[in-house]
């Protein structure tokens, strides 16, 4: 009877530590005085079996399962551990908002290794702030000059243009108006559209110089001049075209080009633009008449009448000469009473009687108490057959001139004592 | 013995005036007493009350009692200014600190201000025989005396989790109170 009850009880306290299904014999059929131990491992399993899947719901981290019943003596050290994992998860969700005063106590090993990664969570994260600002001030110096720049680059009198090289549009232009974002409309502003005429020029550009200076007019006497370099552009092959109007700058070229070619007294070209277009003329193998002109008794009519009517006297003397000839011939004056004319397409002969005519009407002027007259010599330049230099053509020009000066002196001689005659009488 | 007219004017003490001057008459035994101590003079309370009063009366009584504690403790050893992060952070640190037990926080809800607490090693409890039912009344005066004066609203407190009751923490619902 003893073996069969120890038997009996002995297999099912077998069953309860290792069976996964525990088989519970039928407690009734044991003898009374072995009843009492019946019943407490029933009680074994129950508290068996509740440890199991408590046991089993913490080790897969669920922390929501069944608890097991207050008076089970061997749950209790893992309800402790349950109570340190709530803690623990409650501690993580705090660490990833930010708060890093949380510490483990009491848990070993592991308490050590979380508050050292705390430490250093926060260590980090404040080197990351701090990083941050330092970025974000950089930022905000670096968006302040950006503001500069494009503020610069919209008040810049240049056009500043980019454009697609593949698309042949417009992507950037620094005067666009303000809500115009047609871009790749040619006439997608009325500023460029209407001030720039040539834009397509611009458009269709494509030469892979790496720096590229050029002049273009807009057809209404306004020039720009472009700087046109390759770049790319968000990522895309472009050029970009600054173009600055050089219309003033080429006026005030042109005034000063003007100023440095011209005589101011008279308006007609002076000496060094004569000197420029002989050599030019030379240079080419142009065939010109060259007529030299000396205006007679100039520094008689400055000292006897000052200088006010010596210049009078040398305008009227170059109208004189101006009415014979074209507004296509160069008159030029070369010294104070030295003259030049370059005639094109004319004879030695015909020159010579057109001055001869201007002389004649020159020495014919009356209104005046003294003499009115120029002597002048006339030679042919002859293209390319010419091996004379400039010098040289002027030298044996002069020697021309000198003879009609001679015979001048010989006729203004007679006039006076005609004169002189005529006052006698 | 001749009458001390200054003893008929003396105004009733208050715990703030207990609590001063603690270590004046402890120059040589210190501020700290053996837990078995602490024990000895709360148990007896509890048990002398309990034949007085009844139960329900004696846990009234202790949960009424660490409220004021509760309320003393939050103005002299922690900081209200603080953030809520911080000030469970220091509550936690004073609360070891002291030898009162281990407090942790295993859920807060910030909309509602409902805590769950767990206090482990506790001074009143911890290691006690299974008795199956909670007896940490006085702990649950002192959690809701401590939040209501940090936030200003009235907080109850509810063990549903002790040392007695088979647990190895006390675990306490720390609400707002609806009245």
């Amino acid at each position: 009877m003893e073996n069969r009850n120890c038997q009996i009880l002995f297999e099912y306290l077998k069953s309860i530590l290792y069976d996964s299904q525990i088989e519970r014999p039928d407690l009734a059929n044991l003898d009374s005085p072995y009843e009492k131990l019946g019943q407490g491992l029933k009680t074994l399993q129950k508290w068996v079996e509740e440890m199991r899947t408590y046991s089993a719901d913490l080790s897969k981290g669920y922390l929501s399962g069944i608890s097991p019943s207050e008076d089970n003596p061997l749950c209790m050290n893992l309800k402790n551990l349950h109570a340190s994992l709530n803690h623990l998860t409650w501690q993580a969700k705090q660490v990833a908002e930010g708060d890093y005063s949380q510490k483990v106590s009491y848990l070993g090993e592991f308490s050590e290794a979380f508050n050292t990664m705390i430490s250093q969570l926060k260590e980090r994260e404040d080197q990351l702030k701090a990083e941050k600002a330092e970025i974000e001030k950089q930022a905000e110096v670096l968006n302040s000059y950006n503001e500069l720049l494009l503020e610069l680059t919209r008040k810049q009198r240049e056009w500043i243009i980019i454009v697609d090289a593949a698309t042949r549009k417009i992507v950037y232009c620094n005067k666009r108006i303000s809500g115009c974002d047609e871009v790749n409309d040619k006439e997608y502003c009325r500023t460029c559209g209407s001030r720039l005429p040539f834009v397509d020029k611009i458009l269709c550009w494509g030469e892979k110089e790496q720096l590229h200076a050029w002049e273009v007019n807009d057809g209404d006497s306004h020039y720009y001049r472009v700087t046109t370099f390759p770049l790319e552009w968000k990522k895309r092959k472009a050029y970009a075209h600054i173009l600055m109007d050089i219309t003033d700058e080429k006026l005030e070229a042109r005034s000063l080009q003007d100023k440095a070619y011209h005589d101011a007294l008279t308006g007609i070209y002076n000496r060094v633009y004569f000197d420029e277009h002989m050599e030019r003329v030379l240079q080419d193998g142009k065939t010109v008449v060259l007529g030299y002109l000396d205006l007679d008794c100039l520094k008689t009519v400055n000292d006897k009448f000052g200088h006010g009517e010596g210049d009078e006297y040398i305008r009227r003397f170059i109208s004189t000469v101006q009415r014979y000839f074209r507004t296509t011939d160069i008159f030029a004056r070369i010294g104070g009473d030295e003259f030049c004319l370059i005639l094109n397409n004319i004879s030695k002969k015909v020159a010579e009687e057109k001055l001869t005519a201007a002389m004649v009407e020159f020495q014919g002027y009356r209104d005046r108490k003294y003499t009115h007259g120029f002597s002048f010599g006339v030679t042919e330049v002859r293209g390319r057959e010419e091996r004379r230099t400039l010098t040289e053509i002027i030298n044996q020009v002069d020697l021309a001139m000198y003879e009609c000066k001679r015979k001048n002196k010989e006729f203004y001689k007679r006039q006076q004592e005609a004169a002189d005659e005529n006052l006698g009488n | 013995m001749s009458q001390n007219i200054f003893l008929d004017y003396k105004k009733a003490l208050t715990l703030d005036d207990y609590m001063k001057n603690s270590m004046e008459g402890r120059r040589n035994l210190g501020n700290q007493i053996p837990i078995t101590v602490y024990r000895l003079f709360e148990n007896s309370f509890r048990e002398e009350l309990k034949e007085t009063f009844g139960e329900e009366e004696q846990v009234r009584i202790f949960r009424s009692a660490g409220f004021r504690a509760g309320e003393y403790f939050t103005r002299n050893f922690l900081d209200i200014t603080l953030p809520i992060n911080e000030f469970l952070a220091l509550l936690c640190e004073k609360m070891e600190t002291l030898r009162i037990g281990v407090l942790h926080i295993e859920e807060m809800d910030r909309d509602t201000g409902r805590f769950i607490l767990t206090v482990s090693e506790d001074a009143d409890c911890s290691g006690l025989p299974m008795l199956g039912e909670t007896v940490c009344s006085y702990d649950e005066g002192f959690l809701s005396g401590i939040l209501t004066t940090y936030t200003g609203k009235p907080y109850t407190a509810l063990e549903t989790d002790c040392w007695a009751t088979g647990d190895r923490v006390c675990r306490f619902c720390v609400e707002v109170s609806e009245h």
